[in-house]
């Protein structure tokens, strides 16, 4: 009897060491946040070479499984050529009359943005938030809220959390991530977001806007994170499980290559914050 | 002895490293988790406080790369395998297919905690991605279980 009383006696005693010994241990990985993050991204980035084999590893999977849609999309991308090369030469005499009105009226050119580039060293190797990480940080002036965008103008995220040598951001396709954008076209206005399944669609738009597949969109004035004019993503096709009810949707196709993006840009000179 | 944990160990940082380079997609895709996979084998054949410290430096890879909050993938893995021990009590490991049924719902009790966390503390609505990298896990697991074990045959043999 006596006995049993001890062993329930040191084993409560364990049993009170263990938990004050998990709770420290949680406490100190919850603390060690910030010295963590930095560290691993310098560790696993300097091995960059390896990881360029690996990504083209990957995208050579990629299309190795999917060479059927690869070919569909040369041949439309052949024909939306021709379709531009016309475009262009229109735009041409446009731009020679702008040019010319220009002079007259002595109108200064827009300044553009104070870009900073960097590149994407590291991505969310889950697949599932979209978080990226880029190789310049606050010494390179860079702060949370900056947006991220491509050499084209196509907008990647915005900046998260900055450290000394790097940065994290989020991507345009992280959930619940709601973009206002507006119709190059047509300037409707709708929501672009990612869905359940992860498709990227277009939401909110009423049942007799003027959206049309083909059609380009970029950022409106409306967003409380990305600047206006940057570009977003190209409609697809229409969905028809919403042809029934006033609201329609679209399926998007995003402009961001997301498997051949590397080197980047950050605009530093206007963060958008709410 | 020594040289298994460091032949283990090195690749362990191989695999992590493939994971952080090969699985990483700024389009929101389902990967396999080999991290995980590794894991369970270490679970297996190697003690379990050196699980631990696997355990932990997976962790802060996940929570440093993916934008859940800091310390989820911590919790997840020392539940999922707490969950793991007390299998273990009702399993014997020694056998193929009693591993392969505790692996199995190591990696169920592991994405089941990440459907729990995204739907209670984060909003995320990616469930259906999600449940996809849960077959893809667990098909892994089984391909390289039964793989390990054709293995092990033949060296007997």
């Amino acid at each position: 009897m006596r006995i049993q009383k001890t062993n329930n006696f040191r084993f409560l005693i364990l049993l009170v060491i263990l938990i004050i010994t998990s709770i420290l241990f949680v406490k100190f990985y919850a603390a060690t946040d910030n010295f963590f993050k930095p560290q691993l991204v310098f560790a696993l980035s300097s091995g960059k070479s390896a990881g360029n084999y690996l990504n083209n590893c990957r995208n050579w999977l990629d299309d190795l499984l999917h060479f059927n849609d690869l070919r569909k999309k040369i041949k439309e991308i052949k024909l939306e050529n021709i379709v531009l090369i016309n475009k262009l030469q229109d735009f041409k005499k446009l731009q020679e009359e702008n040019d010319l009105l220009k002079e007259s009226l002595k109108i200064k050119d827009e300044i553009g943005w104070s870009l900073e580039m960097a590149e994407i060293v590291l991505m969310d190797p889950s697949g599932l938030t979209g978080s990226f990480w880029v190789n310049k940080g606050l010494k390179s002036g860079l702060e949370e809220g900056m947006n991220v965008i491509t050499e084209n103008k196509v907008l990647i995220g915005r900046i998260t959390e900055c450290f000394d040598n790097y940065c994290r951001g989020e991507s345009i396709f992280r959930p619940e991530t709601k973009i206002s954008v507006e119709n190059l076209r047509s300037s409707v206005l709708a929501v672009a977001e990612i869905d359940a399944r992860g498709n990227f669609r277009l939401r909110l738009v009423p049942y007799d806007s003027d959206i049309a597949v083909g059609d380009v969109l970029v950022t409106s004035a409306e967003n409380s994170y990305f600047l206006k004019g940057l570009l977003v993503a190209k409609v697809q096709k229409v969905d028809s499980s919403f042809e029934m009810s006033a609201m329609k949707e679209f399926i998007l196709e995003p402009l961001l290559n997301y498997l051949q993006i590397s080197s980047v840009f950050i605009i530093k000179d206007i963060v958008p914050r709410l | 002895m020594i040289q298994k944990y460091i032949l283990n160990f090195s690749f362990f940082l191989l695999v992590v490293f493939i994971q952080a380079h090969f699985g990483m997609a700024i389009f929101p895709s389902a990967f396999l988790n080999l991290i995980l996979i590794f894991l369970i084998f270490t679970f297996f054949y190697f003690s379990h406080y050196y699980l631990f410290f696997l355990i932990f430096l997976a962790s802060v890879v996940f929570d440093t790369f993916s934008n859940f909050l800091w310390g989820t993938h911590f919790i997840l893995f020392v539940l999922c395998f707490a969950f793991g021990f007390i299998l273990i009590k009702f399993l014997e490991k020694s056998y193929f297919f009693s591993r392969l049924i505790m692996g199995n719902l190591i990696i169920i009790s592991y994405f089941l905690g990440l459907l729990i966390i995204n739907l209670v503390f984060q909003n995320l609505t990616f469930n259906l991605l999600i449940i996809k990298q849960l077959i893809f896990t667990l098909l892994g697991y089984l391909l390289l279980s039964v793989l390990i074990e054709r293995v092990k045959k033949i060296k007997i043999a």
